[in-house]
Order: structure tokens, then sequence, then C-alpha cells
């Protein structure tokens, strides 16, 4: 009997120990170690019709490998800030490309390294100067440092993506105007709202008039109500990846999208033999921009790769196969000189210094991410 | 001696699958990490589901949306109550459906009328995937799905069967059913037919054969069937996440939210904890009342 529960034990501390500790030990110096989003990437070879224009695209990974013979490279992606977050601790990434809030507090949290800017001669060559000047965090010493530990990946805007053919074509991008669709019952059913808090309360804040940063207790309520009352009377359809074949296929009228998913579906219906015109998108004044970027994490390994890799990303004619292959706005000046007219000059993807000075990213610190996070359970509690 | 040896994998098994992470969860249940980084006991995970800093109104079996009743209750208390009164509204129709079902099947069964071929169509769905299965019902429900397409042939709809309560419902029945049916199936086959000649004899007509004989002996299949619809209904977050249209938090969801995104383990193990306190009691409740009934059975 005593055997057993010393056998019992073993087990157990065995167990307890597997969890708390993880495996490695490998020589690292040969391996690249890349943690992206799911379909961020160019990884497959084929070719793209924009606006009538042929690309071809292909792997980048293998062509990072046919440059750079000598490193191997481990990709795996995630869907979600979140999700990385609390992997760089458990493994060691030489590459993470999360969004901008979470790049500062990674910076804030002293997980990341500084970038060495010698390496990286296509960064400084092609980066888009209407990136220059972005407030990332209201404390402007860590907004000033966010450029010097990340490089621009890919970005895009939130915006409303509407079906033409059932609401007419919008061109007022007042936020009171473009957003009172989805609070409208003629829509019930027939709305699709992110299952992302930041979006959703964005969103509603943009509508009223509020900052998508604000703390104001009496503004949020105000935010919560609305997105309450709107999960009664209108009954969004709530999604991430699944809304973009609802839009596709008309089953959705309308509702908040990320300027890159706009472009999935116009490519969707374009490859459904639709007219890709049928679905339009909105961006309303003083909403939100993100942009993703390459970070080097602080345990990462093999730091003379990570270089090598972000720079090869500049490449041009690798920056143009992912900005085909994502869809979203790509922070590469050469790119927009080969990518069709008419999305490089649509306001929505690449809102001109203007528009960006009136755009918010969204900030992250303790007291909003708390704030938001109990406003969020409560709507979703209804 | 030597049976206890066979059961060694089994005992292994369940400490380092079961035992183990339920620890662990109890642990993380009462602990959190202070600024400084340093482990301390607490009750903060508890309080914090009981806190009435947040509240909405109570939406158990309807109360607000249908009865417009406004009884103000903490949050996590509402999404408990709704996974409750959706499990017990979909282990209702299950019963409901499933006896007369699962009475069909048996009656055939020992007729020798080709029973094994209906019951086999019973258990053919099983054999796929659930995630399949529910997959398999977005496109049934769909407002441009197969059904709507088809009663729009004569001028009908579209209908909203998805993304509410009814989609939900449909889901957990559909998944669940076989649950119920086959153990109930099981115990009406055991039923001696002697016993049923007896009440024949002395003069019960069918429904009093049914009522007083058949029915009361079939009762620890109930209890099992609804055992096994009730656990993984209130447990489930693929079928509300999937047919729900990510509009419903349910408990299964709440759990995840806090370990994937809000990242408090305190929360989300204490929840847990919560959830298998209940669902540890109510099986209580249920083996209590089958054992009674066994016990007490006609001819006991």
């Amino acid at each position: 009997m005593k055997r057993r529960t010393l056998a019992l034990a073993a087990v157990l501390i065995f167990t307890v120990s597997l969890l708390l500790t993880s495996c490695g030990g490998k020589d690292r110096s040969k391996t690249l170690v890349i943690y992206n989003w799911g379909e961020y990437m160019s990884r497959e070879s084929d070719t793209y019709t924009l606006y009538g224009q042929d690309y071809e695209i292909t792997d980048v990974i293998e062509d990072f490998k046919t440059a750079y013979p000598e490193y191997d490279v481990v990709y795996s992606t995630y869907d979600d800030n979140e999700k990385m977050y609390p992997m760089i601790d458990k493994e060691s990434f030489d590459i993470i490309i999360p969004s901008d809030y979470m790049v500062v507090r990674l910076i804030k949290e002293n997980r990341l390294q500084k970038l060495d800017m010698t390496k990286l001669p296509n960064v400084s060559k092609y980066v888009d100067p209407r990136l220059g000047n972005i407030e990332f965090d209201p404390d402007e010493a860590i907004s000033n440092q966010v450029y010097s530990y990340a490089a621009p990946y890919m970005y895009c805007t939130v915006g409303l993506i509407y079906n033409r053919d059932e609401l007419g074509m919008l061109s007022d991008n007042d936020p009171a105007q473009v957003w009172q669709t989805l609070f409208d019952t003629r829509w019930e059913n027939r709305i699709g709202m992110y299952n992302s808090m930041r979006e959703s309360i964005g969103a509603a804040l943009n509508y009223l008039g509020y900052s998508l940063n604000t703390v104001a207790a009496a503004e949020l309520e105000e935010a919560k109500q609305l997105l309450i009352e709107q999960r009664k009377e209108v009954k969004p359809i709530v999604g991430i990846d699944d809304l973009k074949d609802k839009y596709v296929s008309g089953e959705l009228a309308a509702g908040i999208a990320w300027s890159g998913d706009h472009v999935v579906c116009q490519q969707k219906l374009e490859d459904g033999g639709q007219d890709p015109e049928m679905l339009q998108y909105i961006l309303p004044e003083g909403s939100n921009m993100s942009i993703d970027m390459m970070c080097i994490p602080e345990n990462a390994q093999n730091v003379e790769a990570a270089h090598k890799f972000i720079n090869f990303m500049y490449e041009p004619d690798v920056a143009l196969k992912n900005a085909v292959y994502v869809g979203y706005s790509s922070p590469h000046i050469d790119v927009l000189n080969k990518l069709p007219e008419e999305i490089t000059s649509n306001n929505s993807y690449y809102p001109d210094a203007e528009t960006v000075a009136s755009l918010e990213l969204y900030y992250s610190s303790e007291e909003i991410d708390s704030t938001y996070d109990k406003i969020w359970q409560t709507i979703l509690a209804n | 001696m030597r049976m206890q040896k066979l059961a060694a994998p089994y005992i292994i098994w369940m400490a380092v699958f079961t035992i183990a992470p339920l620890l662990l969860v109890a642990f993380y249940a009462f602990s959190a990490y202070d600024a400084a980084g340093n482990l301390y006991f607490t009750l903060q995970g508890f309080r914090s589901i009981f806190s009435t800093e947040s509240t909405v109104a109570l939406d158990f079996l309807g109360l607000s949306s249908i009865w417009h009743v406004d009884l103000q209750v903490p949050i996590y208390i509402n999404v408990f109550a709704k996974s409750l009164s959706l499990a017990l509204v979909s282990t209702l129709i299950c019963l409901v459906a499933g006896y007369p079902a699962a009475y069909i099947l048996a009656q055939r069964s020992k007729a020798k009328k080709g029973s094994s071929f209906l019951l086999f169509l019973f258990v053919l769905p099983m054999w796929m995937n659930a995630l399949l299965r529910t997959y398999a019902w977005l496109a049934l429900l769909e407002p441009n799905g197969i059904i709507n397409s088809f009663i729009g042939i004569f001028g009908l709809g579209p209908v909203q069967f998805l993304y509410n309560d009814f989609g939900i419902g449909l889901g957990m029945v559909y998944n669940y059913l076989p649950f119920m049916v086959l153990p109930i199936h099981s115990v009406l086959l055991k039923i001696d037919r002697s016993v049923v000649e007896a009440a024949e004899d002395l003069g019960a007509n069918k429904k009093q054969t049914f009522l007083k004989v058949i029915f009361p002996l079939s009762l620890p299949g109930i209890f099992s069937g609804i055992n096994m619809v009730f656990m993984p209904a209130m447990t489930t977050f693929l079928i509300p996440d999937l047919l729900g249209g990510g509009r419903y938090l349910l408990i299964g969801n709440a759990i995840e939210r806090q370990f994937m995104v809000s990242r408090d383990y305190t929360v989300g193990s204490a929840l847990s904890i919560l959830l298998l306190v209940f669902v540890l009691a109510s099986m209580r409740v249920l083996t209590k009342y089958e054992e009674d009934n066994a016990g007490g059975g006609v001819l006991g």
C-alpha cells in the first residue's frame, strides 16, 4: 500500500516537473525560429490577379533558404497577440510579429532587443515615411523608441465593410454616419462584429465621438450600453475569419472589418466570378490603425539570422509577394509603385498623412486593459 | 493480486492525466502573484466571481429575455444560469424525444424485427467527429443554406435558425440524443417479458402496464441517460461557439476566455472548480435517485 502511494507521488512529481520545465538544449546557431500570424506571409506558389494585373508569388521562406542556405527555418503561427505573448517565455523565437500595442508592452517589459540598423539597410531605404510620425504610446519617450526595436511588417485600418447593392455607396467618413449601420435594427442578424474587445468597444466609442483609448467611466458606460443594446436588438454575428465568407455570400450586409480582410473578400468574389466591387470599405475619421512589426525577443538565440531575415523581408520583390498574398497595406515604398493604383490611391487602405494623423492606435496599460476587459465580459454575459 | 497489477497502467494514466491536472487547477484557483512576483494564497478568484461590482439581468430559462424580469446578478452567475438553462432544456427534449425511440427500438429487438439496423443508424453519426457534424448543421441552417433554399422554393423564409437559442438547442439535442436513447434502450431490453405478461394477466391495460411496470423499471436508464446528456451539454463550448454565432458566453467559453484572453488563471481556475463541484453534486443527486429506485424496484 505504502509503495503504491510512493509510486503515485513519484508520477505526480514527474508530471508537474514536465509541465513546469520546457525542453530545449539543441544547437540553435543554424536555426531561425519565426513566430508569425496565420496566413500572414506568402507560403505558396501561385498567380494572383489584382485589378487585372497578374502577380507571381512564391514561398518566401523557401526564397530565404535559397538566399541563405546556411540556415534552417522553423515557422509556426498564432492567431492572437494574447496567445503569442505567453509563448515567448516558453520558447525562444528569433522573430515575432506582434501588433503595435503588444510591441509597446514588450518594450516596457524589456522583452525585446534593439535592432541593429546597420544590418538593416533595406529597412532604412524603403520604409514608408507616412508611418514615421505615429503616437504608439501616450508616453512620448516610449513612443519614440518603438522603431529602434521594431520594423513595420504590414498595417491596416479598422472600418466598415458593406454590401454596395444593399447600402448604396457611402462617402461620408464622419464616424457617426459610418458606424450607425452597426446599430440599425434594419440589419437584424446581418451585421458582422469581430470577437475582439478593442475593435468592438472602439467602434462604439468612435461612433459616440470619444477617443478609442478613453478611460472616462461615463464614456465607457455609454459605449457598453450601446453594445449591449446592439446584441439584443441587432443581434450581430460575431467571429473573426468565418465572417469573410458571410460577407462574400451576401449573408451579412455590413460589419466591422480590418482593411486587409476587405481585400481578401474582394479576392474571393473575383475568384467566384462575381463583381469584387460589390463589397466596399470605408474608413471613418478617428478610427483605428494598427501596425504589425517584426521584432527580436530578448531571449532570441539567433540574432544574426533574425537581422538577415528582417532585411530580406524588405527586399522589394519579397515585400511585394507578401503584400499581394496577405492583402494588408505594405509599409514598403517600392511596393506602392508596383501594386495597382486602385489600391494604393484608396485612402481607406493607404491613408494620406492627414488621415493618418486623425487615426488612433490602441494604447495598452494595466488600467486600460483591465477596464476594457471588464466591460467586454459584461457585454458578453448579457 | 494479479488483477491489481493489471490496473497499474490505468492508475498511472489517471494520476498523470486526471489527478495531477486537477491539483494544478485547485492550486491556481487559490493562488496569485503579487506585484513583486511572489506567489500567495488568495480567495480573490472566488470573490470576483460573486462580486456585485458589475451585474446583468439574470436570464435563467428566459427570465429577462422572455418574461422581462430584471433581477440583477453578478455576470458569472448569469453565464452559469444561461448554460444551466440551455443544458436543462436540451436534456428534457432529449428525454421526451429519446424515450419513445428507445421504446420502439426495444420492442422491435424483442420481436426480432430488424432493430439492429435501426440501432446502427442511431450510432452511425457518432462515428464522425462532433466538429464536422456541427459544421454540417451550419451548412444546413444558414440563411442561404440548404433548408432555407428549399423552403424558398415555396416562397417561404428565410427563417433565422442559427445564432439563437434554437440553433444551440438543436445542436445539443442532435449531438447528445444517442446518449439518451442507448442507456434507456438497454434497460428496456433487460425487462423480463414475464413481468409484463404478469401485469397483463392481472388485468392491466396497455397504459397501466406501461405506467406502473415498464416506466418505473426503466428509470435507471433514464437517470444514466440524463447524466450522459446533461453533463456535456452544461460544459460544451464548441456548439455555442459555432451555432451561436459567437454571441454566446456560456460557462465553457467563459473559462476558456479567462485563460486565453484575460490571462487570469486565478479566476479561470476558480470557475473551473465551481463548475466541477456543481457537476459532481448533480451527479451525486442523480446516482442517489438511481440507487433508491433500483432498491425499491417492482420486484426488489
